[in-house]
């Protein structure tokens, strides 16, 4: 019976694939793929439908569904044949005749049963005695016959989907034959309906699928009254064949009740109902015979995918206010509630923010549509499980921002529930959220009462909403942080010290410092400050530095570094620094030249550059004639500690080469990073022009126009008009090459000149065009 | 580094230089056929026949990512008496999450594989002649390299110079084709459709929308791939509920939707369910909204004035998405010859 476990996800999958278009597949954009992860605070388990728990709503095709074990579906078999022998027959000894043992076996110990042989082929277990007392011969031939036909419709071993699959459909029918003479011989009904299951199954693989029909309709009838999950079993087989002949609304009413029924069958049965037009869905619930299965038309189509099921939920109402259909459809309209929220709606927050309303919609509308029909089924007094009811009431109210609402309507949960703990441990979860929600000041009070709260619900939520409990309720006082004037704790709500580095915002790094200094924080704060490490101090100077040294405060900078401990000040040197920084590059070259291979040799850090910076800028003046070249080697150091040079660990402490994508890009998504100081070469081009005010030689101010139209080049790249170089229009770059223009005119004598020839691709261009 | 790129395009657009498009060789009308079943009506028969197809390029199996493995889904199964005497390409769509799970080496084995089934199932069309693969993905940042470097392998499954391999390429991919990089096969189709965001509500078609394509129309002269055409000749119908799009009905047309007692049309492009109904297997809620997206033939021959300034094929197909019975009834054969007189 393997065959399910390997042909139902493909048969999904393949279903599911034709349900897209390959077209919208194909989108036209330079997009990556979507990843999605579900933030909820509504835990759909507390409708307390196991038998039903893969329909529970999700962005998978089935909720914490295992395709390899279908639902108890040999459990469930195995029990049924348990209960035949009047329970008298292990489970395990049972399985094994069922599962395990072959014909040849299974031959052997009819012999001993039927008296042929005195002796059984092996051990007497449970079922051999079972068999032997009541000489339960009719079994055993079924058996032996079901064993020769599971291989022809089953796919033996591993099974490779690369390879066609081939039927002997010769052999199947020739099996179906048999299987006709057996069930005209057999005279036990289970037995019988065991064997009908079979043929009917040969004959609709084999595709014979008007003999499964016929068969079906002859055969069934006269056993309905055999009570086995084998009737829906073989019903599946007849609707399939159904389908096969276009009979969709009689295939569909089959499903239906199947799905309904039959747990075994209920994934495979969902996925095969299949009505297409208005008429088939009224044909097919002419064909109900009573309301129980016209509901169950109705439930099967509340959880199609993207279904909106008020709709189907007033049907079922109508029919059984008592059915559980109900709950089950109603955990997943909220939960879809939730998602659509909160998938959308990033950063948590309240009243909650609905970006790209257009192409969104409106869910909290939606809420209280569905929060309307829940209290008019409440105030009708036909909800079966009040308690959940008024919970889903109330978690829609706080969606759709009534919060005395939510609290009135958990209350009348609180008092209706009586045994279900994940109902109990969902309202605290509720009670919690609308406490946060309603919090209007960030003060120690209100931080420890809170955060207690918060451990205490963890706990019990665990494996549901712990995180996203932790990441609403910070994020919440992130908002009354920022809103009291505290930034730095606002920061720390939801950051740590990789975000500082990213961006070192000096007023950020000064507030986390005085906090970390603060005397008596209590178990929130101590919470906040554990995102920056156990001993942050010496960390945020570091970062602080940096933070001077990126804004050219060269004595802060220097006064903070030399704070910082001399272990976590010698971590800039070698590995991180890929050069010396007065290096002068005809082309850039990150990581890739001789300096670079020797970096390991490299012992300067960020003080010493600043240090450098520093004197070379108090010496230039006073240098007279000599001073162009200590401004070149200044503008060199600048450079170099940019985006394009090999010190720029100076400045940054992350760096990808695909930032350079950024430049010039008017997308919304890259301005965080063309904006970054890494790109800002002003101070390197101020530097190099004061070498060339300083009246140069001719080969130092070769040089220094050189490097000036280094800058110039990244300034066309930032430049939106050309989106970093990659637009092919770039009949602006003539304002930008001015430089290049002199270069070529008035240091043709230069070696300078000659060395930029050779090495530069782009100016060797400019001057042979 | 990064000024590489840079430094090519300079070169390029400092060399380059513009020339007259001269007359083409041969303009062949090709189609596509996207079903699993590969059956061709009486109707659909004569058609390809009046056009004078020559090609139809036929989805043989899909690449997916199923229970951590690549695996084939929706396999071609074939009427071949049913099939036209024209040349048959196998398409092979492979969807992006294949390639992002898929190891490296583990590339040349998914290769093997593909290649395998392939040649058994051409084996099925035994009448055919069969010289070219056709791979269809949207690649992406994250899998581009995977993706060619699997090209890369196919090729080696086919090592004959009279055999070629084609990707379909998406108008993206040729403006920014130095970031998204040029495949390695040996022409390219031009998918000249889908080019504009199907979710949003504001969007005027999204299969085909000149003012949108105009956008993309560049670098065409320095793209290094010779380009067929796909041009779009299909319908959907975008349905929204509660805001959101939920899914697309394929081949729905205005027509399916003039019932007054079920819909009603809101604006030009719009038309609100009023009462819960099935339409082509998908059930409709009241309130839905449903935006119906057709390709009226003028947008065909706009489109193929464009393109014609732009394509330098000297023997081009121009192939149509998709065969389809109902769709065909919407383009006559004689308005399909017409577009393709566009690129002579």
């Amino acid at each position: 019976m393997r065959n399910w476990k390997i042909f139902v996800p493909i048969f999904i999958s393949t279903f599911l694939l034709l349900l897209l278009p390959s077209n919208y597949l194909n989108g036209c954009y330079w997009d990556e793929e979507e990843s999605r992860s579900m933030f909820a605070f509504f835990n759909q388990e507390v409708a307390e439908q196991e038998d039903f728990k893969p329909f529970y709503f999700t962005f998978d095709r089935l909720y914490e569904y295992s395709w390899d074990e279908p639902a108890n579906k040999q459990s469930d078999n195995i029990q049924e044949w348990v209960d035949y022998h009047k329970g008298q027959v292990t489970e395990e000894d049972i399985r094994h005749f069922v599962y395990k043992a072959t014909g040849n076996e299974l031959s052997a110990i009819k012999a001993y049963v039927d008296g042929t042989k005195p002796n059984p082929p092996g051990r007497i277990n449970s079922v051999v005695k079972y068999w032997k007392k009541n000489r339960s011969t009719e079994v055993i031939d079924y058996l032996i016959y079901a064993k020769q036909c599971e291989p022809k419709v089953s796919i033996e071993g591993y099974y490779n989907p690369w390879e066609e699959i081939k039927r002997d459909k010769q052999a199947m029918l020739a099996l179906s034959e048999e299987g006709k003479n057996l069930f005209a011989s057999f005279k036990d009904p289970f037995i019988k309906l065991r064997t009908a299951f079979q043929v009917l199954r040969l004959n609709h693989y084999a595709g014979k699928y008007e003999e499964c029909i016929n068969l079906s309709n002859q055969w069934l009838p006269q056993l309905k009254e055999v009570e086995s999950l084998i009737q829906y079993w073989a019903l599946g087989h007849k609707a399939g064949a159904l389908i096969k002949g276009n009979k969709r609304a009689k295939a569909s009413y089959y499903y239906a009740q199947i799905f309904d029924q039959c747990p075994s069958k209920r994934v495979p049965a969902y996925y095969s109902f299949n009505i297409k037009t208005d008429a088939e869905w009224n044909k097919a619930l002419g064909f109900c015979k009573n309301n129980s299965e016209k509901i169950a038309m109705h439930a099967i189509r509340g959880i199609a995918p993207y279904s909106q099921s008020i709709e189907e939920m007033q049907s079922i109402m109508n029919l059984d206010p008592n059915s559980s259909y109900l709950e089950l459809l109603l955990v997943r309209e909220v939960s879809k509630i939730d998602n659509a929220i909160f998938n959308y709606s990033f950063d948590f927050e309240y009243p909650i923010k609905i970006e790209d309303k257009p192409d969104f919609g409106d869910p909290v509308e939606y809420a209280r549509t569905l929060r309307s029909f829940i209290e008019k089924t409440l105030s009708s007094g036909k909800a079966s499980n009040p308690a959940l009811w008024h919970t889903a009431s109330g978690y829609l109210s706080y969606v759709a921002n009534n919060f005395d609402s939510a609290r009135a309507s958990f209350k009348k949960a609180k008092a209706a529930n009586r045994y279900n703990d994940k109902l109990t441990t969902q309202l605290e979860v509720f009670s919690f959220i609308l406490d946060v929600a309603e919090t209007k000041v960030a003060n120690s009070t209100t931080e420890e009462a809170l955060f207690n709260s918060y451990e205490n619900i963890a706990s019990d939520a665990k494996a549901h909403s712990d995180e996203y409990l932790y990441r609403f309720f910070a994020n919440h006082m992130k908002k009354l942080y920022e809103k009291q004037g505290e930034p730095a704790k606002a920061f720390l709500t939801t950051n740590g010290l990789y975000d500082l580095k990213l961006d070192p915002d000096l007023e950020v790094v000064e507030g986390i410092l005085k906090f970390a200094a603060k005397s008596n924080k209590n178990r929130f704060e101590q919470k906040l400050l554990s995102s920056v490490g156990s001993n942050p101090t010496d960390a945020l100077r570091e970062i602080k530095g940096t933070a001077h040294l990126i804004n050219n405060d060269l004595d802060l900078a220097i006064a903070e570094f030399e704070k910082v401990s001399p272990s976590l000040l010698a971590k800039s040197y070698g590995y991180n620094m890929r050069g010396e920084p007065s290096m002068s590059e005809i082309r850039d070259c990150i990581e890739c030249d001789e300096q670079y291979a020797n970096r390991e040799n490299l012992s300067i850090s960020k003080l010493d550059i600043a240090k450098r910076l520093q004197k070379l800028i108090k010496l230039a003046p006073q240098l007279g004639g000599e001073a162009a070249s200590t401004y070149l080697e200044i503008g060199h150091i600048y450079y170099n500690m940019s985006f394009f040079g090999n010190s720029w660990p100076a400045t940054s402490y992350t760096r990808s080469g695909g930032d350079w994508n950024a430049l010039g890009s008017t997308q919304e998504w890259y301005a965080g990073i063309a904006s970054s100081p890494a790109f800002d070469v002003h101070m390197a081009r101020e530097y190099y022009e004061r070498g060339l005010d300083a009246n140069p030689d001719d080969e130092i101010a070769a040089e220094l126009l050189y490097h000036i139209s280094k800058c110039d080049f990244i300034d066309f790249c930032k430049d939106s008009r050309y989106n970093g170089g990659w637009n092919t229009d770039w009949s602006g770059l003539a304002e930008y090459r001015e430089n290049f223009e002199t270069l070529k005119q008035d240091y043709k004598h230069t070696n300078y000149y000659n060395q930029i020839i050779e090495e530069c691709g782009y100016f060797r261009t400019y001057v042979n065009r | 580094m990064k000024l590489r790129p840079i430094y090519f395009i300079f070169l390029v657009s400092l060399f380059s230089y513009s020339c007259e498009t001269s007359p083409r060789e041969e303009v062949n009308p090709a189609f596509y056929y996207w079903k699993t079943h590969v059956t061709l009506s009486e109707t659909e028969r004569e058609y390809v026949t009046d056009l004078g197809v020559k090609k139809l390029y036929i989805k043989f199996f899909d690449v997916d990512w199923q229970n951590n493995a690549a695996v084939p889904l929706a396999s071609a199964t074939f009427d071949k008496d049913s099939l036209p005497s024209v040349e048959i390409i196998p398409t092979v769509f492979i969807t992006n999450r294949t390639l992002l799970n898929t190891h490296s080496s583990e590339l040349q084995a998914l290769a093997d594989k593909i290649g395998a089934k392939l040649k058994r199932l051409t084996k099925k069309l035994p009448d055919h002649s069969i010289r070219e693969w056709q791979f269809d993905c949207d690649w992406s940042g994250k899998t581009r390299d995977k993706y060619f470097e699997l090209l890369h392998w196919l090729r080696k499954q086919v090592d004959s110079p009279n055999f070629s391999l084609s990707a379909t390429i998406r108008l993206h991919q040729i403006k920014y084709f130095e970031k998204t990089g040029v495949p390695p096969v040996d022409r390219g189709m031009l998918m000249f459709y889908n080019m504009d965001n199907v979710k949003r509500f504001d969007t005027r078609n999204s299969i085909l929308d000149i003012e949108v394509a105009k956008k993309y129309l560049v670098n065409f002269d320095s793209y290094p791939l010779e380009l067929d055409i796909a041009l779009p000749i299909f319908s959907w119908g975008v349905v929204k509920r509660n805001g959101k799009m939920v899914f697309l009905i394929n081949n729905l047309t205005t027509a399916d939707v003039q019932d007054t007692s079920r819909f009603v049309q809101t604006d030009a492009r719009h038309t609100q369910v009023i009462k819960s109904t099935y339409v082509d297997g998908y059930y409709l809620y009241k309130d839905d909204i449903i935006r119906v997206e057709q390709v009226p033939i003028e947008a065909l021959q706009e489109s193929a004035i464009l393109l014609n300034k732009r394509i330098q094929t000297e023997k081009l197909s121009v192939a149509f998405y998709h065969l389809d019975q109902k769709t065909i009834k919407s383009y006559p054969h004689e308005k399909l010859e017409n577009i393709c007189t566009h690129f002579y």
